[in-house]
């Protein structure tokens, strides 16, 4: 079952490319697969270069030094990431000591970087709140200084409020490490805040990247039009009473359809469209937009 | 999936769909090897059970049939399993008996099931103060050893194939409550429970459309598995020489065989046939029920 | 609003939940909240989980019982008896967030449906009234979708069989509870139509529960804002977007309308628990205007920390309860 066919993806030092899909687009399995996070059976192939360095064709033993020193991960669902029984401060240790160099303050270092506090570090995960779990994630994923955060729907359960806190927790560190970071999410309102560059992803491919407020204003692909209209504007008539959504389901893996996997659900399909499956090509320069539907970028 | 004609009725489509769900269990039970086979050796033991009179007179069970045969004689052409300490046909007591052990096995089993059920439910459902003392009755009857309390009501009821069934049914029901009460609890904590209540449903309304269904599969695995206790308990019971006077029965062959000494005189055609009756039944109950329990087991998660 | 009466009429509702240890507070979940809804009006009741808006939600359907106030519908107060509460249910449904979990796995879509009619005893020309709500919902063929199971549909689907289901009661008010929370994103918008345009069709009310502000731009008739078991804000939609007065509704609206360039408010710290509600107004230790000396200034910080403010009106439609406003 193919979850992710034929991506192609950059991510310069410091940027954050906001990675934006609905269920069963790939999204998650494709941010497992960067670090080789995903069940032994699955087969992965093409190249993920991290630093220079090919993760697919790396020894175990530098695997695990690439995992964590390299690139970490925030998962979604922190309450299940968790261990219930152990101290939040033990669980970062773990994860740095687990890399060399242990020390004993780093934990409270990282707890006051994320706005928690080093003495929150005695606390047990069901002492903290949604928002200070997701602190704690943090702390955890910047243990050893990684060169890549990969945010998998890192803000998803939480409040309006404790999001944009989060967010701006993120924004605030990757300003001052330099970090770049893979932000993950079904929202799209989030990524207008926090991304550089967007690419949405449909059926296990990437249908439309660029720059990141340019694509969200204005987006090319009929899928990302009408995945961007699902999040109204507040304030513009245009969609005050006028809820916009999708006909159709999302398409079942194992079960595609023909050509460009959108076009049963796509409002302005033509006949081409249901033999033809284009890949992502380059549309704009300014916005180095690229999108990948026969009906953009014909001129 | 099979597309229905549009013309059938929901009621036709419900019934449609219930066959489906039993040829689907039929099926998974068909590939479980020790469950199929065990499934067999029950219908091979029913069989038997109920077509005694046709493998042996009844008389034969009589005290007085065994007069002119030799005492504890081995198998031979005429007696299949020997005789007795008293001359009477082995192999006629041993297929009568199956019978019995049989009868009192499931019926037991029944009582348990229904008692239980029935505890479980009201203690899971309507909770609070009824629930409490329900709690309280079951955990008496699990934590007292059984076999002095069966013994006693025994005595006390008397020894007939019947009230030695509510006998042991009494002492097997408590597992059983424990478990239903469980998945109760469970089941009425579901969001579409929650749902039907918001629609008005009342609390019988409840129970008949959304919880005894997703309790039932339970029931029924959890039954097979009290019916080797019970069949147990049974033979231990005439073992002991609390069963039935009269009838016979696997447990009472092992007493006979025991008090006659015909363990040390090397009759093994005594007392091995109805020791290995009630350890073949015995396993293939559990084996079955534990099959079962496997094939129900996702249907339990909510499918 | 023209003068109709009203279909519901909230009175300083509160619902509490006792202590759980001996000495310990009590969760003032539901504060002390007045709501009216008219017919035919969609009424968004907007907050963070925590601040009491589901609570308040099933004590208006009777599924939560109330420590204080008065719940009435269509001029009479909810019943208590077994039959008055039964016959209850017909006029007022509640849709609930995961619609996975409100459907019976071993049911059939047409069982479901059907489910509200048959406990009702409503059992004449059933087949036509499910076939009916199943159409109006959205699910053509009805008879397709009739002979389906839940686990056969997709998310947004199942959320119609449920909206169905509530629908053939025909009720006059329906209330959901994070209709769309856990929908995909692109199925959200079909659901939303789907119910403004039953809320029109009927003319019946319906209270959305949800922490998306974006919804009840969508579909909302009125807002009303909740913040730690008290309506802090309420008003028309269009007003309270554009002009919101409560400094609790600002902060959020700004987290949230950052398109407009608009300076980001983003509070400390997370609302509290219910059993930590402090003296004076609730939303003051993390009031912007307090912490910035803003309330000082305007010579209300004492009334902030002591004085519990009520909703006031303030604006057409719009009332509010902060010393800040009308001062």
């Amino acid at each position: 079952m193919p979850a992710v066919r034929g991506v192609d993806l950059e991510i310069a030092p410091g940027e954050t490319l906001g990675l934006a899909g609905e269920s069963g687009c790939g999204k998650s399995t494709l941010a497992m697969a960067l670090l080789r996070l995903v069940p032994p059976s699955t087969q992965i192939t093409g190249s993920i270069k991290l630093a220079g360095q090919d993760i697919l064709t790396m020894k175990p033993g530098q695997l695990r030094a690439a995992r964590w020193a390299q690139a970490s991960v925030v998962f979604q669902g922190a309450q299940h990431v968790l261990n219930p029984v152990r101290r939040i401060g033990r669980q970062i240790d773990e994860a740095i000591e687990a890399h060399g160099s242990a020390s004993a303050s780093r934990a409270g270092e990282l707890l006051d970087l994320v706005g928690l506090g080093a003495r929150r570090g005695d606390d047990y995960p069901h002492e903290l709140s949604g928002g200070q779990k997701q602190r704690a994630l943090i702390a955890m994923a910047l243990a050893c200084d990684p060169l890549l955060l990969i945010a998998d729907e890192p803000t998803t359960a939480l409040d309006v409020m404790v999001q944009a806190q989060i967010l701006q927790l993120l924004d605030n560190i990757k300003r001052e490490r330099g970090l770049s970071m893979l932000f993950i999410t079904h929202d799209l309102s989030v990524l207008s805040h926090t991304a550089d560059r967007v690419a949405v992803m449909y059926a296990g491919r990437i249908i439309e990247v660029g720059a990141g407020d340019a694509l969200l204003r204005n987006s090319l692909h009929p899928y990302s039009k009408a995945l961007t209209a699902s999040f109204p504007v507040i304030g513009d008539p245009s969609s005050r009473h006028q809820p916009r959504g999708l006909a159709g389901d999302p398409p079942d893996p194992n079960n595609l359809p023909s050509g460009c996997p959108f076009h049963p659900r796509c409002t302005v399909a033509t006949d081409e469209c249901q033999s033809v499956d284009v890949k992502l090509r380059h549309v704009s320069d300014d916005e180095k937009r690229s999108v990948a539907c026969v009906l953009v970028g014909k001129q | 999936m099979n597309d229905l004609v549009p013309s059938t009725s929901p009621r036709d489509m419900t019934w449609a769909r219930r066959k489906q769900a039993l040829a689907r269990v039929w099926r998974e039970l068909r590939h479980d090897r020790a469950g199929f086979v065990s499934l067999l050796v029950l219908l091979g033991f029913g069989l038997v059970a109920l077509s005694a009179p046709l493998i042996a007179d009844r008389s034969l069970l009589l005290a007085a049939a065994g007069r002119n045969n030799p005492d504890l004689a081995s198998p031979s052409a005429q007696f299949l399993l020997g005789t007795d300490d008293i001359g009477r046909d082995v192999l006629a007591q041993l297929v009568w008996g199956s019978r019995v052990s049989l009868f009192i096995g499931i019926f037991a089993t029944v009582v348990a099931v229904v008692i239980g059920s029935v505890v479980g439910l009201v203690a899971g459902y309507v909770k609070g103060k009824v629930a409490t003392v329900l709690l309280a009755i079951d955990e008496f009857f699990l934590v007292v050893p059984f076999l002095p309390l069966a013994i006693v009501l025994a005595v006390i009821l008397g020894r007939s194939p019947v009230t030695l069934a509510i006998v042991i049914g009494i002492t097997s029901w408590a597992g059983s409550a424990r478990l239903v009460r469980a998945q109760v609890l469970t089941l009425s904590e579901r969001a579409y429970v929650e749902r039907a209540r918001a629609l008005g449903a009342g609390t019988w309304q409840i129970i008949f459309r959304h919880v005894l269904p997703g309790v039932t599969p339970l029931i029924i695995a959890n039954a097979t598995l009290i019916v080797p206790g019970a069949i147990l308990t049974e033979s231990t019971l005439s073992f002991l020489g609390f069963g039935d006077r009269l009838s016979p029965s696997w447990g009472k062959l092992l007493d006979g065989a025991q008090s006659s000494g015909s363990i040390t005189l090397n009759a093994w055609w005594y007392y091995l046939p109805p020791g290995l009756c009630i350890i073949t039944v015995v396993l293939a109950f559990t084996l079955f029920g534990r099959a079962l329990e496997r094939i129900f087991d996702p249907r339990l998660a909510g499918r | 609003m023209t003068a109709t009466e009203s279909l519901l009429n909230v009175s300083n509702v509160h619902v509490a939940y006792p202590a759980r240890r001996r000495g310990g507070k009590s969760a003032r979940a539901v504060d002390g909240v007045d709501l009216e809804i008219h017919p035919g009006e969609i009424v968004a009741l907007v907050g963070e989980s925590g601040c009491g808006k589901t609570t308040l939600a099933r004590a208006i359907l009777g599924l939560q019982e109330t420590s204080e106030g008065s719940i009435a519908f269509g001029g009479e107060l909810l019943p208590t008896s077994a039959s008055g509460k039964k016959a209850f249910r017909r006029r007022a449904q509640i849709v609930f967030q995961d619609p996975t979990a409100s459907l019976n796995p071993r049911h059939s879509v047409y069982e479901i449906v059907a489910e509200g009619l048959r406990i009702h005893g409503l059992g004449e020309n059933e087949h036509q009234v499910v076939k009916n709500a199943l159409q109006q919902c959205g699910l053509h063929p009805a008879e397709r979708y009739m002979l389906k199971y839940p686990h056969e549909l997709s998310g947004g689907q199942r959320q119609r069989v449920v909206i169905a289901g509530a629908m053939v009661l025909k009720p006059q008010l329906l209330v959901a509870d994070e209709p769309v929370s856990s929908l995909d994103a692109s199925v959200r918008g079909e659901i939303l139509a789907l119910l403004q345009r039953l809320a029109r069709d009927e003319n019946m009310a319906v209270l959305v529960v949800t922490h998306d502000l974006g919804l009840p731009w969508n579909i909302a008739d009125r807002i009303a804002v909740m913040y730690l078991g008290r309506i802090v804000e309420i008003g028309t939609t269009e007003e309270l977007m554009a002009n919101p007065k409560h400094p609790y509704t600002q902060a959020l609206l700004s987290v949230v309308l950052e398109h407009l360039g608009m300076p980001q408010q983003i509070l400390v710290g997370e609302m509290p628990d219910p059993t930590e509600i402090s003296s004076g107004c609730r939303f003051h230790p993390r009031c912007p205007l307090v912490q910035s000396g803003e309330a000082q200034r305007l010579g209300i910080a004492d009334r902030c920390t002591h004085e519990d403010p009520l909703l006031q009106i303030s604006g057409s439609q719009q009332s509010v309860a902060c010393h800040a406003v009308g001062v």
